[in-house]
This record gives structure tokens, C-alpha cells and sequence, in this order.
């Protein structure tokens, strides 16, 4: 019996020469498993829920703001409802909408930035306007139009937000194409007769773009935030009118909801986006902030008189 | 072609991008649901006052009329009046926005002053204890929410310590230097206003502190990726063989191969953060333009947002102006032809 001894590939040979050089960075290796635990949590998450019906709109507001305890591993928010809970059927919307939001910012982002960095002149000019435009546009107003033409739905919002991310990862890499062009090897590419295709190709594999890997890698965490904010945002403009916007805050205080309205789905940052509305909804009503003394910070919120800081 | 007429042909585009800008931000405005004149009538208005309100700001004309009639009052400096305060928006910009271009630039000054000095240490001592630190400390900007960490600072600092103020950008009781540019420590500088320049100074601290964290991290986290990728080169060792000094070996031959990436965050971050912090701005009771942004937006007041939007088109594309030049000032090489 003859054994068939098949050589490794090349390519195989390559990624396990990568994965080696990967696992010899301890630190690199807890990162990898944190995000897969996050991950983890994501998609089983849901089924550990010990409240799901508080990620689905239930309210209790006898029980609001607990602090952790046996029956609420979290405690609960400002309307009673289980941070924990929440947390772990949210975080598999954040992460999928973050996913999203990524993966449309960039792929716009980078391919126009490579295409205005490499080409130059009038080609460069005229994206480069463009990422102007898209960069002053203000986000909110975006966010509210793209949900009020398309509907509220965490797609449509996942675009607006993509909309205002492209030209962030746009202006990294045409700065990074403009210095790498310039490099030897592209040079030596075009003499030996590369076509555009290979020396772009021969631009990203470079493996010189850890500036981006950090801006997509890292930062891209933030979008998380802003899916929510954009989605909370698209919600209220739903309802159409200005006063129920406010109305809407005023809810987020810890007022009871309205009959027939609609729980935005739970993500991770809840409650800093309530706060955010707490300080909206102050803001829309006079005298919002003020010091009473030097010392002292007052609040009004939602017709209560609340004293926030005091000094000495 | 030479610098001079690039700098014009540049100066020159910013007029169709504040065209498209506006262009974009009116419809979208427009698409948004809801009646900024039913808002500001209150809740108690009847029709008819709701639409004396559409008449006197002209809601009712058709959509293009509109855009017409804003863009003359743009050109001859009446940029309209806020449906809900009645204030002219030119009045609110020029309070408002020295007070967030002031904290901006404190913000970013300490953001690189301070992130790019690190973020090369970070990187000359890979993988030991300095770098840990930074990367640690970068994290932390990244991830602490801006408003909690102002309110902690508002809290273990401001209110322990004498003489941090709570919020407000200068004592009442000093009141503001002589109006030059708006930015209080620039005007008490050029009115020779000591008092006055102490006083912002200690009111600018906390704000510009916390609003600096992200930006630092950023352009911390940016510059050491960076100067790892060029500390490996070829050329690093030359210069070093060479018996150049350190510093300038790592200054002139590795930072700045290494800016281009740093310099494009400093300019996007500077943008960001000049469309003003609601929060940090609110919880340190900072006049800027962020709560203005925001109040606007929510209840769709078109005049402000127009005018914000175009003093932020403006100001954007001045800052990208500035980093083109910077690149190519930086990286020789680089040319716009």
C-alpha cells in the first residue's frame, strides 16, 4: 500500500507561519480570546436572559434602579427593567450593527480613498470634495432624514451611519496612498510594467497599514454608540412631530410610556443614551442648568428640582 | 504647479462644497417630519397663531424659494432668525462658537503636545513597561464615556479643590476681557488682563482635559503604530550608523516618515471635535455650540442648522486645507498635480 504524501501548500505553509508569530504575542492572544468571548456572548447571550420580556418593552417601575442583588445580577435601570438582560440580547444587535456599519464605512471609505490617493488630479480633487461635504454634514440631521425617508428599522440607520463614517476612512488612506506611492517598490513595479490593477494590489498587501487597522479595529467600537443614538433618533422621528419628541424624552426620565409605544430594541449603551436624552429633555425646558449659589449646581428636570453637585 | 496657485484653487473649491453643502443639508432638513412653527407656537397654540408663525419665516413658500432667499441672506449677512428663540443666528453663532473653537483647540493642543511625545516613547520602548502604560492609559481614553469622566473630574476635583471652578468659562466676578477674537485666553493676553487670563486659564483646565482624551489616545495609538513600522527600515539603521543622535535620528528620519497617518487624525479629530461636545460643554455648563447643534437639529429649526453647518463647512475644510499643505510639507515627495 502506497502512501500519497501530499507537500503542504505554499499558502497553507504561510498561515501557519502567521498563526505562530501570532500566538508568540501573549497579549495579542488574550485580546483574540476576549473578542471571542464577546462574541460568544452575542450570539447565546439570549438564551441565558433571565428577563427577556425587559428587553421587549416590560417596565416596572416599582423596581427601578436596584442595585445588583440575587434576582438582578445588574440591578435593574430607571424603569425597572434587568440591565442584565438587556446586555445580553442587546449586545447582539450592537455587534451585528457595528459589524455592518463597519464593513459599508470602509469598503466605501477605503476604496475611494485609495482611488482618489493613487490617481490624483482632477480624480482626487473631486472625491476629495466630496469627503468635504460628507464630513460637515451634520450627522443627526442625517441620521433623522435617512429614518424618515427609508423607516426606522436598525438597517436603514446602519446606512446613515455609514454615511457619516466613509469619509473618516477615506481621508486616512488617501493620506497613506499619497506617502506610499512615493515609495521605491512602487516605482520598481511600474518599470517592470505592472498594469494599475498589480501595483494597487501590491499597495495594500504592502503590510505597512497598521494606522488603519487600529482606526477600524479599535475605534470601530464606537460606532457601536452612535447605532444606537441614530436608531433611539429614527425612532422619535417616526412619531412625527416635534412635541412627541419631547414627549418621548420626557419618557426617558423615568416617566411611564405612552399607550401604544413602540420599545426601541435594548443595546449596550442604554443607559448613557438615556442620560443623553435626560440632558436633552432638560435643555428644552428654561433654566435648564443654573447655579443657586457659587457652590452649588441645580438641575431641573421633569419638573423636579434636583441639586446636583455642592460645594463648600 | 506652484504653492500659491494650488492655495487658491483650494480656497476657490470651498465655494461649490459650502454650495453642496447647504444644498444637501436643506433637503435633508426638509425631509426630516415634523413642524418646527407648531413647536414653537406651544402646546396651548391655536391655528391661527401656528400660522402667522409660518408666515412670518416664510415656512410656507416653495422649497426652492426658500434655498434662494437663504442664500441671498447668506451673501448680505442676514443668515435668518431662530423659529424658536427668535434670536438671529448670526447673534448665537458669535457667542457660541469662540466658546467651543476655544475649548477645541485647548483640547487638541494638549491631545498633541502630549500624544505624540508618548506615542513615541511608546514605540522606542515596545513591549516594555512604557509602552504598557501608554496603551493602558490610551484604552482608557478611548473607552470612558466623555460625560462620565467630566463628572467624575466635576466631582473628586472641582468641588474638593478650592480653587477649581465647578463649570463656566470665567468668574463672574472677573468677567470677560475686552472682545478681540472671543477666545478669552487670547483677549486677556492682548488686554494685558492677568486676573482675567487666570481665570480662564483654571476654567478652561477641566473641559479641555476631558475633551482631550480621545484625541490623545488616537493620536498616541496612531503615532507609535507608526514609528514601529518605520523603526524597523533600512534607512533607521543608516542614520544611526552614520553617528547621528539619537534624537535626531528618531525626530527627523523616523517621526516624520511616521506623521503622515498621525497628521490626518489630528485634522479629522480637530473637525470632530469642533462640532461641538454637547455633554462635556453641558456638564461644565461651557456656552459652546454643541447644546445649540443639538437643540436645533431636535427641534428642526432651519435657520440655525443652516448656519451652523455652513460656519462648520468652513471651518472643516480650512483644517483640510491645512493638513494637504502639512502633508506635502512633511513628505517632500508628495505633490497635488
Amino acid at each position: 500500500m502506497q502512501e500519497v504524501l501530499t507537500a503542504p501548500t505554499v499558502r497553507s505553509t504561510l498561515w501557519k507561519r502567521r498563526w505562530r508569530r501570532f500566538k508568540q504575542n501573549r497579549l495579542s492572544l488574550v485580546g483574540a480570546i476576549v473578542i471571542l468571548l464577546l462574541v460568544l456572548v452575542a450570539i447565546v447571550g439570549p438564551f441565558f436572559a433571565p428577563y427577556p420580556e425587559d428587553a421587549r418593552g416590560a417596565v416596572h417601575i416599582s423596581d427601578r434602579l436596584r442595585p445588583p442583588s440575587r434576582e438582578h445580577l445588574m440591578g435593574t435601570d430607571e424603569v425597572g427593567r434587568d440591565i442584565l438582560s438587556r446586555l445580553l440580547i442587546g449586545s447582539r444587535l450592537s455587534l451585528g450593527a457595528a459589524l455592518v456599519i463597519l464593513t459599508m464605512a470602509t469598503t466605501i471609505g477605503l476604496t475611494l480613498g485609495m482611488i482618489s490617493g493613487f490617481f490624483g488630479g482632477r480624480v482626487d480633487t473631486l472625491v476629495q470634495r466630496l469627503t468635504d461635504v460628507f464630513l460637515t454634514v451634520p450627522p443627526l440631521i442625517l441620521a433623522m432624514a435617512v429614518s424618515a425617508a427609508l423607516g426606522p428599522s436598525l438597517i436603514n440607520v446602519v446606512w446613515a451611519i455609514s454615511l457619516v463614517w466613509w469619509p473618516g476612512y477615506c481621508r486616512l488612506t488617501r493620506a497613506e496612498v499619497l506617502h506610499k506611492k512615493q515609495e521605491v517598490f512602487v516605482e520598481a513595479a511600474r518599470a517592470i510594467g505592472c498594469d494599475v490593477a498589480q501595483i494597487v494590489k501590491s499597495l495594500v498587501f504592502c503590510g505597512a497599514w497598521s494606522g488603519q487597522a487600529y482606526l477600524v479595529l479599535v475605534r470601530g467600537v464606537d460606532r457601536v454608540d452612535e447605532s444606537r443614538l441614530a436608531e433611539v433618533v429614527g425612532e422619535q422621528v417616526t412619531r412625527a412631530s416635534p412635541e412627541v419628541v419631547r414627549a418621548r424624552t420626557g419618557y426617558a426620565i423615568g416617566g411611564v410610556p405612552p399607550v401604544g409605544h413602540r420599545e426601541p430594541l435594548p443595546t449596550l449603551i442604554d443607559v448613557a443614551l438615556l442620560e443623553m436624552a435626560e440632558l436633552w429633555a432638560a435643555a428644552g425646558t428654561p433654566h435648564a442648568v443654573f447655579r443657586v449659589r457659587p457652590d452649588e449646581l441645580v438641575r431641573i428636570t421633569g419638573g423636579r428640582v434636583v441639586v446636583v453637585a455642592a460645594g463648600r | 504647479m506652484n504653492f500659491g496657485l494650488y492655495l487658491l484653487q483650494r480656497l476657490a473649491l470651498i465655494v461649490p462644497v459650502l454650495f453642496g453643502l447647504t444644498l444637501l443639508t436643506f433637503t435633508l432638513s426638509h425631509i426630516v417630519p415634523g413642524d418646527p412653527a407648531l413647536l414653537a407656537a406651544g402646546p396651548a397654540a391655536t391655528p391661527q397663531l401656528v400660522e402667522q408663525i409660518r408666515q412670518e419665516f416664510g415656512l410656507d413658500d416653495p422649497l426652492p424659494i426658500q434655498y434662494a432667499n437663504y442664500l441671498k441672506g447668506l451673501v448680505t449677512g442676514d443668515w435668518g432668525r431662530s423659529i424658536l428663540s427668535r434670536r438671529p443666528v448670526t447673534a448665537d453663532l458669535k457667542v457660541f462658537w469662540p466658546a467651543t473653537l476655544e475649548l477645541v483647540l485647548a483640547a487638541m493642543t494638549i491631545a498633541v503636545v502630549v500624544g505624540i511625545p508618548l506615542g513615541v516613547v511608546s514605540a522606542v520602548a515596545h513591549d516594555r513597561w512604557p509602552d504598557h502604560a501608554s496603551r493602558v492609559f490610551a484604552l482608557m481614553g478611548v473607552s470612558l464615556p466623555a460625560f462620565w469622566l467630566a463628572l467624575l473630574l466635576q466631582w473628586f476635583i472641582a468641588l474638593r479643590v478650592d480653587f477649581m471652578p465647578i463649570g463656566g468659562r470665567i468668574d463672574t466676578q472677573i468677567g470677560p476681557p475686552d472682545h478681540f477674537t472671543g477666545l478669552y485666553v487670547i483677549d486677556s493676553i492682548l488686554a494685558r488682563d492677568f486676573t482675567a487670563l487666570k481665570s480662564a486659564l483654571i476654567h478652561l483646565a477641566l473641559p479641555a482635559f476631558t475633551l482631550s482624551m480621545a484625541p490623545l489616545a488616537t493620536v498616541t495609538r496612531m503615532t507609535r503604530s507608526s514609528m514601529l513600522e518605520i523603526l524597523g527600515q533600512d534607512y533607521m539603521r543608516t542614520a544611526r550608523a552614520k553617528g547621528l543622535a539619537e534624537r535626531t535620528v528618531l525626530l527627523r528620519h523616523g517621526l516624520r516618515n511616521a506623521f503622515i497617518p498621525t497628521l490626518t487624525m489630528i485634522g479629522l479629530s480637530l473637525g470632530w471635535l469642533m462640532g461641538g461636545s454637547v455633554l462635556v460643554e453641558t456638564i461644565f455648563d461651557w456656552p459652546g455650540i454643541g447644546l445649540y447643534a443639538v437643540k436645533s437639529a431636535l427641534t428642526l429649526d432651519f435657520m440655525p442648522i443652516m448656519g451652523i453647518t455652513f460656519v462648520y463647512g468652513v471651518v472643516f475644510s480650512l483644517i483640510n486645507l491645512l493638513v494637504d499643505v502639512l502633508y506635502a510639507f512633511v513628505d517632500p515627495r508628495i505633490r497635488y498635480t
